[in-house]
């Protein structure tokens, strides 16, 4: 049992595998697929089984899910078998597809419990992401396609930020706006929604095969899985009916029309998945147990016939080296599988009564008729994006079968080369099974159509179900009335091409200004973060300094009670007073004077003041330690200034003002903050036990020596290595330092 | 708790390990020994120190056996023996870099003598309970830094150490200040006591501003981007790994002495302010090095506001995550910058083509900073999310600063590793000995190899988090069962 949560970790192991020794079977390319075949068949022999770790049954929509991206895998890989036959290097790309197949079945099973799986879930989600990132830029040397792989990473890895966002709020503060918010941008990158949706096209510079399995089939679905696993906890949320409704409408209707002008194969299919994604969207919008039935059967017949057509459409690129649609025609004639294949998929898309996408058009219909009721206006606009939509797929399976196949060559010296069975049998396997889920409903389309209603917090119960016919209602005039918009837009064109090109550019548009309006505050932020002046760091340093230390000592100076700050002067005093006025007029001549040798003379007068308070105080050793290295560093500055130049004068006065301030702020902070220290009471009593422990602990007699080398030894200790290091750099610098590039002499700010 | 010498050892060994480089200096062959075979020792003694710990508890040396209620101890937590073993490792590794791109001369004077000089005071620092010791660790690695930073002499170089070293003494200044007001206030440095009586508001907020200097927390971030790229890279590795950390040590101890408990937000403010100014800043670098330490500053941010909201075990999954993944990619810039001999990524091409082992190295650890998952960094990511959920603000935050550092790793990737070069492959531009690449290759290696596995330790047996997780505050308190040796 505990086998089915090795699902993933099998694909990695193969996948690493392929990577290491899939060099050595290169000629054998079906073999490859042999592994995801296997899996695909035990996935869907193993419904209702236990997953180990979370100990959930397989069911539901993750299993339908894990059950098609395998066996969409295997088929893709059979593809791509064919498709790569002359890329020595093919298993690489076998080797990522495995990967991305891990990772995209990892997605879904952590569905299976998405309140304990989150985190399992969006590791997953970011994997998807990465694997594609490397699809897409498959082939490295192109610049076309590194730039949208980086487009398609940008857009689905920011998504993903914010799916961690939501999934982390949701899981600890449950259902709110944010988690709500981030889930659903999470979502709409990755399933390529308006306003999101401009990577997707883009991300049809990869090879067919990645499109097909990625693009249409699995990756861009797992935003819709994640809402369709989500909504049973979400739907209560007020905001998630309206904005799905509103988002997968736009979606659809914008993505259907956006491809009428499109020729590029791909590039039109493309556009018919946003639309299709943004269907799904809006089916999962409405909570009823119909609409969940139609999003089932919507997502395998879109799965299916999408599929067979990317495959049909990396065919004909592979046979005939182009991709535009006014260059191709009459290819029946040299293709006749593949042209079977199209026909069957595009009859699909085309919805005509008994197949898959009949089925999906009408239970779409269905549904948003029904939630007219509650849903009011917001539904009817649904339903017209619905069958507008539902044309557009119309001209676009019209064009991928009657224009491609039948008729005659555009270009008749150009000799398709013929397609390799592995590459056309896929699709047409993938045609076929469409109409098997209408004919062979009973034996398990149907089930697992219940099995997402069953996710979707239904009972599992159909009320249509897969059918060939649903009889005649409003649904069928909607479907009626896709029909012949298909038919006359067919006929229209290519003449008619509707201009879309600002509303499908007008994304890109945003995003890349949006990108250079952020690339622009980033290089403001530096230009004035780092203005490379060190006057100016340390302006901002003092600065922050004196405005946090100001406002503490602001507050410190309005407590009346502090006893610190009752100053009084006695006659007592005079002596102190006396040096202190000495010592200010020393800090102001600092200040002022233009003369190096000024300025450190006043600062010597400053250290002496300190030595006198020293001796007032009954320090006499200390005092003497003042006076020594005041004398010394007063000696050395003066003989390093006698080397500079004159101190060049400070002219701006908002410069001067602000140093001014900011020298006023910490000074006065400083001296509140020392006052307020004096009145402190001291509740522990170092000096005291360091007394005590003098003479009969550390058998010393004077304290201030006991201290440094005994009771801080190690502080001393410290503070010796400071000054060896120092010697050591200094000397390291002077015989380092190249003697030809000393500077010219630097003049001071 | 237990009374014992070892966390003195661990102290003692990298001075011991300096002397002998300086001892030695004239020997070249014995300085690479003693600095290689050293380390290994050191990071195996480090390794010890933290298994006793966490199988036996906190361990505690009393400096001089003076009660530490008032002398000096060092107390190794679960947290501050991590530190170290991430240091000595840190040390080793990047050790092992800058042996292979070293100059003779360099190396004759004492460069590795001075890098364990640095390792002594970031050990000192990690371990120390005594406020002005710490002061004095701080002191320790800020010159052994500063020498560092102009070891090699070029106009740039002295440029940036001139600004960081001015900055930094402005720190030392107010560290200073806070101290000797702390004693006044309270006549106690000792942690321990200090946790009782606590540090009032006038010391504590010279204190916070110190420490949030030496961590980089904007705004007194700008000593770090306007320095840090002027050193050669296997010294910035050192720096950007252990430097910013050590503040971010102290201030995740000190906080709770405070009184006040205001502090937490002054920080957080910070913290909001580091990601901001950190992201919007990296994303407007073309200088390699420069948007480096501007992500610094991002993710420093990100551990200010876990220090603020009272997250250890998120703190130190950060600090870890950091220190491996920055440091080894300012190795792999510096490899880059030699393959290439550009300093602007968007102007380095084809180093996918030319080095596949450095594009996996710079892959592994610009996903881990990034956070993507299944690294250590995405682990980091998750519980930083997780701590904050209930606020919106800062789950909003989180995310564009990621956003930022993920934009800036793709950008890098794609520029200067993926973009085929323009001319085809010739000789690298500065080929390395073999010898010399074998050193770069391991010392490289060792670190993401590091980070993959810590990147599963969380799934297996988590002991970055735990030993977060274990960290009960400054408070070594004196009520705790005490063994006596």
């Amino acid at each position: 049992m505990g086998l089915l949560s090795f699902a993933p970790h099998f694909c990695f192991l193969v996948a690493a595998l392929i990577s290491l020794g899939g060099r050595y079977l290169a000629r054998l390319p079906l073999l490859f697929a042999v592994p995801a075949a296997g899996l695909a068949t035990f996935l869907a022999t193993s419904q209702g089984q236990v997953i180990e770790p979370q100990g959930v049954p397989l069911a539901g929509l993750p299993w339908v899910f894990m059950v098609l991206i395998a066996a969409m895998g295997t088929l893709v890989l059979v593809y791509a078998g064919g498709y790569s036959a002359e890329d020595p290097k093919r298993f690489r790309l076998f080797s990522l597809l495995y990967a991305f197949m891990g990772a995209m079945l990892g997605v879904a099973q952590a569905g299976l419990d998405p309140i304990n799986g989150l985190f399992e879930l969006f590791v997953f989600w970011e994997l998807t992401s990465l694997t594609s990132f490397l699809l897409i830029g498959y082939k490295q040397g192109d610049e076309a396609a590194r730039r949208s792989a980086r487009q398609a990473l940008l857009v689905t890895a920011l998504g993903g930020l914010c799916l961690l966002g939501g999934l982390i709020t949701y899981q600890n503060e449950g259902v709110t706006d944010l988690s709500l918010a981030l889930i659903l941008l999470g979502a709409f990158t990755k399933s390529a929604q308006v306003p999101f949706h401009f990577w997707l096209p883009g991300a049809m510079k990869a090879p067919t095969p990645v499109s097909a399995y990625l693009h249409s089939a699995t990756m861009v679905k797992a935003g819709v899985f994640l809402l369709a696993v989500l909504q049973p906890q979400f739907a209560v949320h007020p905001a998630w009916t309206p904005t799905l409704l509103v988002v997968g409408g736009v979606t659809l209707a914008l993505g259907a029309v956006a491809l009428c002008r499109k020729t590029d194969l791909k590039q039109l299919l493309a556009y018919s998945t946003v639309a299709s994604l943004g269907g799904m969207v809006m089916l999962l919008a409405i909570p009823s147990p119909l609409a969940a039935e139609a999003v089932g059967i919507f997502l395998l017949a879109h799965a299916l016939y999408k599929g067979a057509l990317f495959m049909v459409a990396g065919a004909v690129d592979h046979a005939c080296g182009t991709r535009d649609i006014h260059r191709l025609g009459g290819l029946g004639r040299t293709m006749p599988v593949l042209a079977v294949a199209s026909a069957l998929a595009g009859l699909s898309m085309f919805g005509l009564p008994g197949t898959a996408g009949f089925a999906a058009k009408e239970l779409g219909s269905k549904a948003l008729l029904k939630s007219q009721e509650s849903l009011g206006a917001l539904a009817t606009g649904g339903l017209g994006a619905w069958a507008l939509a539902g044309g557009i797929f119309g001209l676009l399976a019209l064009m991928l079968t009657v224009r491609l196949f039948a008729g005659r060559a555009p270009d008749p010296d150009n000799h398709p080369h013929p397609v390799p069975l592995s590459m056309s049998l896929p699709p047409l396997i993938l045609g076929v099974a469409g109409f098997l889920m209408i004919f062979l409903a009973s034996a398990g389309p149907q089930q697992w159509v219940q099995e997402v209603q069953a996710s979707l917090g239904h009972r599992r119960e159909l009320k249509y179900g897969w059918q060939a016919w649903y009889g005649v209602d409003a649904a069928l005039g909607v479907s009626v009335g896709a029909w012949a918009l298909a038919l006359a837009l067919f006929a229209l064109w290519p003449r008619w091409k509707p201009d879309t090109s600002r509303w499908t550019t007008a994304a890109t548009d945003t995003a890349h200004k949006l990108g250079r309006a952020v690339l622009s505050v980033g290089e403001r932020v530096t230009r004035v973060t780092q203005s490379g002046s060190l006057t100016n760091y340390v302006a901002l340093t003092w600065a922050t300094v004196a405005g946090v230390i100001g406002v503490v000592a602001w507050r410190l100076f309005a407590q009346p009670q502090n006893p610190g700050l009752n100053l009084t002067i006695t006659a007592k005093s005079a002596p102190e007073v006396l040096v202190l006025i000495v010592m200010v007029v020393g800090a102001g001549v600092a200040a002022i004077t233009q003369r190096r040798l000024f300025a450190a003379l006043s600062i010597g007068a400053l250290g002496l003041g300190v030595a006198v308070f020293f001796l007032l105080h009954g320090a006499p050793d200390l005092a003497m330690t003042q006076i020594v290295v005041d004398t010394l560093t007063v000696l050395l500055i003066v003989l390093v200034f006698f080397r500079l130049p004159r101190l060049v004068r400070q002219t701006q006065v908002w410069r001067k003002t602000r140093d001014v301030i900011i020298s006023l702020g910490v000074g006065a902070s400083m001296t509140v903050f020392t006052l307020a220290a004096m009145g402190s009471d001291r509740p522990v009593d170092t000096a005291q036990w360091v007394a005590e422990r003098t003479y009969t602990e550390a058998y010393g007699r004077n304290i201030v020596n006991v201290i440094l080398v005994d009771f801080r030894g190690i502080d001393t200790m410290g503070e010796i290595a400071v000054l060896g290091i120092a010697a050591f750099g200094v000397t390291a610098l002077l015989r380092l330092r190249n003697r030809e590039n000393l500077p010219t002499t630097e003049v001071a700010e | 708790m237990i009374y014992t010498n070892l966390p003195a050892l661990v102290l003692a060994t990298p001075l011991v390990l300096a002397c002998l480089c300086f001892a030695f200096a004239r020997r070249r062959r014995v300085v690479q020994l003693v600095s290689l075979l050293g380390g290994v020792g050191w990071l195996a003694m480090a390794a010890n120190l933290a298994m006793q710990v966490h199988a036996q508890g906190t361990m505690v040396t009393e400096v001089g056996g003076w009660d530490r209620h008032y002398g000096i101890s060092f107390v190794a937590d679960q947290l501050g023996a991590m530190m170290v073993v991430l240091a000595a490792f840190i040390q080793l590794a990047v050790g092992l870099a800058a042996h292979a791109r070293l100059d003779r001369k360099a190396e004759a004077f004492w460069y590795h003598g001075l890098t364990y000089c640095l390792a002594f005071g970031v050990t000192g620092a990690f371990l120390t309970a005594d406020l002005f010791n710490l002061f004095v660790w701080f002191e320790v690695l800020l010159i052994s830094s500063f020498v560092l930073m102009v070891h090699g002499g070029s106009d740039q170089q002295l440029a940036g150490g001139m600004k960081y070293v001015t900055l930094n003494l402005i720190s030392s200044v107010m560290f200073l200040a806070g101290c000797g007001l702390t004693y006044a206030h309270t006549g106690t440095l000792s942690f321990v006591q200090l946790a009782q009586v606590g540090i009032p508001d006038g010391p504590a907020a010279l204190l916070v501003l110190a420490f949030m200097l030496k961590a980089s927390v904007v705004p007194l971030a700008f000593w770090m981007p306007a320095s840090y790229p002027a050193a050669p890279t296997y010294t910035i590795a050192l720096f950007s790994a252990l430097l910013t950390k050590v503040g971010c040590l102290a201030l995740l101890r000190t906080l709770g002495l405070l009184q006040n408990e205001i502090w937490f937000t002054v920080l957080g403010i910070g913290g909001v302010l580091s990601i901001l100014v950190g992201s919007f800043g990296l994303i407007g670098q073309a200088n390699l090095r420069r948007m480096l330490a501007f992500s610094s500053v991002s993710q420093v941010g990100y551990i200010a506001i876990a220090i603020a909201l009272q997250q250890p075990a998120v703190v130190a999954l950060l600090i870890v995550n950091h220190a491996l993944a920055k440091g080894g990619l300012f190795l792999v810039a510096g490899e880059m910058e030699r393959l290439t001999g550009q300093t602007n990524y968007r102007d380095m091409r084809g180093l996918a083509e030319r080095s596949p082992a450095l594009t996996w190295a710079f892959a592994v650890l610009a996903a881990s900073l990034a956070g993507l998952p299944p690294t250590l960094g995405f682990f980091a990511k998750w519980d930083w999310l997780s701590a904050m959920a209930d606020r919106p603000f800062l789950v909003i935050l989180g995310l564009v600063g990621s956003a930022a550092t993920l934009y800036g790793m793709v950008d890098v990737y794609l520029k200067a590793f993926a973009a085929p070069s323009e001319e085809p492959l010739g000789e690298d531009v500065n080929r390395l000995s073999r010898r010399r690449q074998w050193l770069m290759n391991v010392g490289l290696g060792s670190m993401v190899v590091a980070l993959v596995a810590l990147s599963s330790s969380p799934v297996v047996n988590d002991p970055v988090r735990q030993a977060g997780a274990a960290f009960k505050g400054p408070l070594v308190s004196a009520a705790t069962e005490e063994v006596r040796p």
